[in-house]
């Protein structure tokens, strides 16, 4: 396993270095001037063109490749960013990460709790109305825009109960009750597609399991319904869940730039948003290339979990 | 079987003691201060001038006059008695690049005028009138050609370092000489000869000739004196990337701002005895209209900005503020106009004749609620037509693209496009791109424009651009056949409404045409002593800049605001950078806040 996984990780450098020329063309490409974002609308055109040469927006775009590579390979602060008053980009995603990690921690816990006894009962209850309930439920979790679900939500609790959250990011080492009121309601618009996913996805996994010979072999032996049901079957048909629970879990990094924006959360979503509104490009193209590599080791975790639960994969 | 059941059972019991906790904790009820006000909502459009306090006050002192006496005595004349102490909580609705106000954009000055003060600033409560700041007094002299300020004596920085006058003249040479002086500087370099600081606590300022804006420019919040003692070290840098900005106003910072929250607390050694009213103001930055306008709802802020900007649409402001009685919602004109701007490089823009047809065909009322749009706003032309300029109605109406008459604009305007064509051949008029923002409002006037000209035969295609996109087209590269934004003045005064777009030189020219005529009446306009003089020539400059039709202004809506009953102390301005966001006089009609400190 451990040369599979120093195998993964050298592969994964080619990939980093391609992803990170493909974030530098597709900034490239994108029409638009920090400049203008910078001194506002009222601003004059010499006043913008002196800005950008200020922040050598004019030099080449090798330069600027070469000067965006060489901050992020020294890792000394991943550069700095145009806009935020300059701050070390490493400062700013150290800042705005607490937030994304609690957010999506919450909705994977809702998700992995509320997804996988739906699907569950879902598939054990087959055709009955549970699982008609249930089917519509997940139907709707994958339907529904993140950002409709948030605005609805923020609307219905302000309108009717006067209720938001809290704007200052409370955290739950500090405040864990304050923390949950914060964050429970976003975790669910984040989560809700997650859920209705993994219900889904587990839902049809446990079907192909439950009838095969090996399953009516252990019902035949006498064994419980429970151990049958957790030892036998759930183990085996958690392996395509896992698969693409791990890739939906990339996902939950996009759903969360809405949130975060909806439910006025700093987390890393509103940090990209910002940058990519504002054409910060260090800091978009940093933090793109950190999801990317966030996605390869989300990748890598994944493969390697497949051992687990079933021994018969083995890495070669 | 069983086992099914029992899991079943397991996970309806687990969602059972689920959903009350959610609902718990989404019940949390916000603070609810007592309301000591009679709601008092205002849905019809109101102007300025109509929205401040209307509490009866004599005439026999000047508000300066009477906040030198206590700010208490000038609340009183205004029917307020302040309660002194809470926290106010306000909000930003833009990302600020960085902490220096002069390079910044609006929300910079919103954000951070707490920390700074100016010579001058506005009354709280009449924005027309003057009130002392850094300056305890001036007097304008040499027949209005020069004004010499008197400085308060012991002001310190907040970090107590004293401030002198040579911290005014450090600030005001770096607006106008210094790279990293903003493009703001146009008014200030059209009527500042020079700054003089002759001793620690005077400052002389003179002018080129004598302007109203010679005051005027230094009671606005852009004016705000910064630290030089700071600022000199790297005059383009220093405060750009300062951890913690000073300034000498009422506010100090606890913490090092983030990118979402400044933290103030009152400055006890202000020099202002008994200002400010608060103990401290949170300054939240929320991007999002629905997050904003539900913060206001739930009290999360008390505002939804410190002084008004084009972002809350008019329905959302309804809808909040009919779920709360205590919630003002007044819509207010400022110096925001919306414009309609032809490429005069590019044909067949670079014709009179075109131009002309185009604004005849354009119903301006159209782009309002009482036409075809979703904002209030005023008809006007390049003076703002709130104020003291503003052009008259019947003089408005003789202009191209004003007349009451719409079928007779119509019939005009297709005889114009008939002789340009006549004379230039066939035009194809079935595919003019309008570039527009999808920001702000201006892809729905866009709409509205592209029904109206369709009158006419003229089919726009739109061209919607992200702000950052469209502005360098339209400013920068000059990319672009047709297009319209918003843009803003500073000053209600002429110098500052044509040296934007209309002047040779105008630093947003994006019509790209300038008329030797208009520059001839602005520089004989520019110091005429005589005010009527200086209105009729202000008026011949904004009929020709309308009737040459490049650029035209065609509505000045009004900025929707929300606010709680019990904020006091602060009425609207029509410019975005007025002193009130410094907020000293700013202060909560709660009951459990006492009148005194």
């Amino acid at each position: 396993v451990r040369q599979y996984i120093v195998r993964r990780l050298l592969l994964a450098i080619p990939t980093l270095v391609g992803v990170s020329l493909l974030i530098f063309g597709i900034m490239e490409a994108l029409p638009g001037d920090v400049a203008i974002a910078i001194l506002g609308t009222e601003a004059s055109s010499e006043s913008i063109l002196s800005l950008r040469e200020e922040l050598g927006l004019n030099d080449a775009w090798y330069v600027r490749y070469w000067r965006w590579v060489k901050a992020m390979a020294t890792f000394g602060d991943l550069g700095r960013s145009l806009f935020n008053t300059k701050r070390p980009i490493k400062e700013l995603i150290a800042q705005y990460f607490p937030v994304t990690l609690n957010l999506t921690i919450y909705a994977m816990v809702i998700a992995v709790l509320v997804g996988v006894p739906l699907g569950i009962i879902s598939a054990l209850r087959r055709d009955t109305w549970v699982d008609y309930i249930s089917r519509v439920f997940s139907v709707i979790g994958l339907s529904v825009p993140v950002f409709w679900l948030g605005v609805m939500i923020l609307l219905l609790f302000a309108f009717t109960w006067g209720w938001q959250p809290s704007i200052l990011y409370i955290s739950p080492f500090d405040n864990f009750w304050g923390n949950l009121q914060q964050m429970i309601w976003p975790a669910i618009t984040l989560g809700y597609f997650q859920v209705a996913f993994i219900a889904r996805m587990t839902r049809s996994s446990l079907l192909g399991v439950l009838f095969e010979d090996y399953v009516r072999t252990a019902r035949a032996k006498g064994l419980s319904e429970r151990v049958v049901v957790v030892r036998h079957t759930l183990r085996n048909a958690m392996i395509p869940v896992l698969t693409l629970g791990g890739i939906q879990f990339v996902n939950l990094l996009g759903g969360v730039v809405v949130t975060e924006r909806v439910f006025n959360l700093s987390g890393w979503g509103t940090l990209l948003a910002n940058g990519v509104f504002m054409r910060d490009f260090p800091l978009v193209q940093t933090m793109i290339f950190i999801f990317a590599a966030i996605v390869v080791v989300a990748n890598l975790l994944v493969d390697i979990s497949y051992s687990w639960l079933d021994p018969r994969i083995r890495y070669q | 079987m069983t086992y099914r059941c029992s899991l079943m059972r397991r996970w309806l019991v687990c969602i059972s003691l689920l959903l009350p906790l959610l609902t718990t904790v989404s019940r949390v009820p916000a603070a609810t201060p007592t309301p000591t006000a009679p709601p008092t909502l205002s849905l019809s459009p109101v102007s300025v001038a109509a929205a401040t306090p209307t509490a009866p006050k004599p005439a026999a002192k000047s508000d300066a006059e009477l906040v030198r006496e206590s700010p208490l005595i000038l609340a009183a004349m205004y029917g307020e008695k302040p309660r002194f102490g809470g926290k106010f909580l306000s909000v930003i609705v833009e990302n600020l690049p960085h902490h220096d106000i002069h390079q910044g954009i609006a929300s910079n000055v919103q954000a951070q005028l707490p920390l700074y003060n100016g010579l001058l600033a506005t009354s709280p409560y009449d924005h027309r009138q003057f009130s002392p700041d850094l300056a305890k007094s001036w007097e304008v002299t040499e027949g209005g050609k020069q004004v010499i300020f008197h400085l308060h004596e012991g002001v310190k920085w907040h970090d107590g370092t004293p401030f002198t006058s040579a911290d005014v003249k450090y600030t005001f040479d770096r607006i106008m000489f210094q790279q990293g002086g903003n493009f703001r500087r146009t008014a200030w370099l059209a009527v500042i000869e020079s700054i003089e600081a002759p001793d620690p606590h005077t400052v002389i300022i003179n002018g080129k000739g004598p302007s109203p804006l010679l005051l005027q420019i230094f009671a606005d919040g852009y004016a705000s004196i910064i630290p030089k003692h700071i600022s000199e070290k790297d005059p383009l840098n220093a405060l750009k990337e300062a951890k913690l900005p000073v300034g000498t106003g009422p506010f100090r910072l606890v913490e090092p701002p983030t990118t979402t929250l400044w933290r103030y607390e009152r400055n006890p050694d202000y020099f202002k005895k008994g200002l400010p009213y608060l103990d401290a103001i949170d300054v939240h930055l929320i991007l999002d209209i629905q997050a904003r306008a539900t913060a206001v709802l739930t009290q999360k802020i008390y505002w939804s900005d410190p002084t008004p900007l084009p972002q809350m649409p008019l329905s959302l402001a309804q809808s909040i503020a009919k779920q709360n009685p205590n919630i003002l919602h007044e819509g207010f004109s400022t110096l925001l106009y919306n414009h309609f701007t032809m490429n005069t490089t590019r044909p067949p823009f670079d014709d009179l004749r075109v131009r002309q047809a185009f604004s005849e065909a354009i119903d301006r009322k159209a782009l309002t609620i009482e036409g075809l749009g979703n904002q209030r706003g005023t008809v006007g032309t390049a003076l703002w037509p709130g104020g003291e300029w503003a052009l008259p109605q019947e003089m408005r109406w003789q202009l191209i693209g004003y007349g009451p008459d719409m079928n007779k604009r119509i019939a005009h305007a297709k005889e114009l496009l008939a002789s340009y064509e006549a004379e230039k051949g066939k035009i194809d008029w079935s595919k003019i791109p309008y570039l527009c923002f999808t920001q702000h409002i201006s892809c729905e006037n866009a709409q509205i424009i592209q029904a109206l000209l369709k009158k006419i035969g003229v089919n726009l295609v739109l061209d919607p651009k992200e702000t950052v996109t469209g502005f360098s087209a339209i400013a920068i590269k000059g990319d672009y056949y047709m297009g319209g934004f918003i843009g803003a003045q500073d000053f209600d005064d002429p110098i500052d409404a044509f040296t934007r777009h209309y002047t040779t030189g105008a630093f947003q020219q994006f019509h790209r045409k300038t008329i030797p005529e208009l520059d001839r009446l602005f520089e004989l306009q520019k110091f005429a002593t005589d005010p009527e003089k200086r209105k009729r020539l202000a008026w011949e400059m904004d009929t020709l800049a309308m009737n040459d039709a490049g650029m035209l202004i065609v509505i000045w809506p009004l900025t929707e605001h929300l606010r709680w009953n019990f904020v006091k102390g602060w009425t609207p301005t029509p410019s975005l950078r007025n002193t009130n966001a410094r907020m000293e006089h700013v202060w909560l009609d709660l009951p459990q806040l006492p009148h005194s400190r």
